[in-house]
């Protein structure tokens, strides 16, 4: 179990800069998500703390220990693999077995045959085999042990992938995608057994993945990479209630945040599209954006007093419905949950009345995506009656 | 398999498609080898009005007499020392060139380009090159004698070794080998031409073998510990590379058996029918001498080779190499 301290890192392919000094500080037991969109550096982070390779610039440190000149077998990390990685040729035993062989039987005792004159083999063999039916049992995979990957599912190889990971009992574990393979109703159980495994382990995860609900269900603290850059690196709950970033705004959370052209006008005053806010910013910063959460957004009957918006579309997800449509001519696209009850009257190409924005539960963005802190003046726009 | 209700016209229209490719395959395929197998069991020459059965007695003459012993032993000795240099050779060649970022391009084309040129036109090359008298191979081992070179190339250094008995000091002495005319030495440079030019073949097929092992698998090796190039190698490279290692033996298995361009081009079989290879005898047989009876009967023997390798070829792909 160990602390993982990033410094400075920054790595490029030639002339591309892939990450731009990135520093994270990463607790020891802690589950940590790095998440972002594909090709923002994340997974090249991963492997420079894995040690597969190396950083263009600053340092890696594992439990105190600076690990830069450290190959990737000695820092004591274990790594799970997109494609899984097992061994095919294996059997899901020789699988797991497989880095207890390599770090603790010597080159005379690996060979075939010849090892098995040397003397100490056999005990060593033993407590080795110890090790992996432990391992075994934790998973519940003991029934597969003699079957080779190819023969497995799916989801049987992911835990045999974790079982290689586990056996030796590693400093911290290493996810890149790990789940990304499965099908989705297997991705949401595996999720929940991960943060078991996690629990029970209270050893360091670093899980890299572009699905933000894994993140945000799994993680102690969850790093939003964009650009080769950390955003934001806070709890799930702060990144999506308080983001720092418009961009870490609007990739976390399903559907995306609304975003609105906003302005000041008057002093301090925020207008939304032209309607005043009941708003100030505070301090400097120019803004250029107000963003809604779909469940702050309210609807109105057509007739109601509210900014028209013209329904194209309804998606029903059982429990709520996200009605998309546009205000004015196709300018701004607006998502907006509803009740299933609210979105009953509501038919594509009908326009319905937006309710004015509650001062409250909008967030102000700079031009250069910045978050502006807004303060309230007056009272909160009034909490109108639902249809 | 259920039983449906076909109707009559469509069975007859799948038998029609496949008529031709059946047919083809029949006359081409089938035939000569049914011809040369009824062949062999009599004593046909081209050209005669009648011949005899014979039974079995040009497959008795192939087991019982010395020139077919000959044969054998040159074509199993071709077949056994051609076979694993030349896979192993191009196995490193195409490890090598897989290292290399920049000169990979260049080596490539380099050791493919004997596989391209036309083995012939090689051979004659070859001959040149070994001829006893002005072949550069002789002229540049001459040049060393009397020098340092001899010294040392002929081990008088070592203090258990007659300097006069080695092959370097011999060769000052007396002369360098004839290398396509002496017995000793023929058919080993037989061997060393086919090598020569059959790894470059093999090194490409490791090298498009060495695409489809995957990255996330090497680097998995690498967490888990496997330190040495060796180890990598064996955890996951060169198990990756079974099937094009099954693939690569049968493929230059089958090439060795069928030598034949060099034989013709460089020794004809001699000197004492050392390299008196199948292909050859084959050859000499049946076309030269125009004993097709002879001749078939070691076509069929040659077939029997090349099945057996197949055979084994299936039974690997089958059980041990393919792991999906």
């Amino acid at each position: 179990m160990a602390g993982i301290t990033l410094q400075n890192i920054s790595k490029s392919f030639g002339a591309t800069r892939v990450l731009r000094d990135v520093d994270l500080d990463i607790r020891d037991g802690e589950f940590l998500t790095l998440v972002g969109p594909s090709g923002c550096g994340k997974s090249t982070l991963l492997r420079i703390i894995a040690g597969l390779e190396s950083q263009s610039g600053g340092h890696v440190a594992i439990g105190g220990r600076a690990v830069d000149q450290v190959r990737a077998s000695e820092r004591d990390l274990a790594m799970v693999f997109q494609s899984y990685a097992l061994y095919p040729h294996l059997t899901v035993r020789q699988n797991i077995e497989t880095p207890l062989r390599l770090r603790d039987l010597n080159a005379w005792e690996r060979l075939p045959l010849l090892g098995l004159l040397s003397a100490g083999r056999a005990a060593k063999m033993r407590r080795l085999r110890a090790q992996v039916a432990e391992t075994a049992e934790i998973l519940k995979i003991e029934e597969l042990m003699d079957r080779k990957p190819g023969q497995l599912s799916g989801g049987q190889r992911q835990r045999v992938a974790l079982g290689r990971a586990m056996v030796r009992k590693p400093a911290a574990f290493l996810m890149d995608e790990p789940l990304s393979n499965l099908d989705a109703a297997l991705r949401v159980h595996m999720r929940s057994e991960l943060a078991e495994l996690h629990r029970s382990l209270a050893t360091t995860f670093i899980y890299v993945t572009h699905d933000q609900s894994e993140a945000l269900t799994m993680s102690d603290r969850m790093a939003v990479m964009m650009g080769g850059e950390i955003l934001q690196l806070v709890t799930p709950d702060e990144i999506y209630h308080d983001p720092r970033d418009l961009r870490v705004a609007q990739f976390i959370g399903t559907p995306q945040i609304n975003v609105f052209d906003a302005a000041i006008s008057g002093g301090q005053g925020v207008t939304v599209n032209g309607v005043p806010l009941a708003a100030e910013v505070t301090g400097d910063g120019d803004l250029a954006f107000v963003a809604v959460r779909p469940e702050h957004l309210t609807l109105l009957p057509a007739d109601g007093a509210g900014q028209p918006l013209t329904v194209t579309l309804k998606e029903n997800l059982g429990a709520d419905f996200f009605i998309h449509g546009h205000i004015g001519d196709g300018a701004a696209p607006v998502i907006v949950r509803a009740t299933p009850a609210e979105a009953a009257d509501v038919a594509i190409g009908s326009v319905c009345a937006l309710a004015p924005l509650n001062a409250a539960e909008v967030m102000a963005f700079g031009r250069d995506h910045a978050r502006l802190d807004l303060v309230m003046t007056g009272a909160p726009a009034a909490v109108l009656e639902r249809v | 398999m259920i039983d449906t209700p076909r109707p009559r016209g469509l069975f007859k229209t799948g038998h029609a498609f496949v008529a031709p490719a059946v047919l083809l395959m029949i006359l081409i395929l089938m035939v000569p080898v049914v011809v040369a197998a009824i062949l062999s069991f009599s004593n046909y020459s081209l050209g005669s009005p009648d011949f005899d059965w014979v039974g079995v007695k040009n497959y008795s003459k192939l087991f019982a007499r010395s020139t077919y012993k000959k044969m054998l032993t040159a074509s199993f000795v071709y077949i056994g020392v051609v076979v694993p240099l030349s896979v192993f050779l191009g196995l490193g060649a195409a490890l090598l060139i897989n290292s290399l970022g920049r000169f990979g391009n260049i080596y490539k084309t380099i050791y493919f380009l004997p596989v391209m040129a036309t083995l012939l036109v090689m051979a004659i090359v070859w001959e040149f090159i070994l001829h006893p008298d002005v072949g550069v191979v002789n002229r540049l081992l001459a040049l060393g004698c009397g020098t340092f070179a001899e010294t040392i190339l002929s081990f008088g250094w070592l203090p258990w070794v007659d300097p006069a008995t080695t092959f370097y000091g011999h060769g000052c002495a007396q002369d360098f080998p004839h290398w396509l005319g002496s017995k000793h030495t023929a058919l080993g440079t037989i061997i060393f031409i086919g090598v020569w030019q059959g790894f470059g073949f093999n090194m490409v097929l490791y090298l498009a073998g060495l695409t489809s092992v995957p990255r996330e698998l090497v680097h998995a090796s690498v967490i888990d510990g496997a330190d040495s190039a060796w180890d990598r190698f064996w955890l996951v490279t060169w198990q990756m590379l079974g099937p094009t290692t099954v693939f690569v033996v049968v493929i230059t298995t089958i090439r060795s058996f069928q030598v034949f361009d060099t034989v013709e081009a460089l020794t004809d079989g001699g000197p004492v029918k050392t390299t008196y290879v199948m292909m050859y005898a084959i050859y000499e047989k049946g076309i030269l001498q125009n004993l097709i009876g002879i001749g078939s009967a070691i076509t069929i023997v040659f077939l029997l080779f090349v099945l057996a390798v197949t055979l084994v070829q299936r039974w690997f792909v089958e059980r041990r190499v393919h792991y999906t």
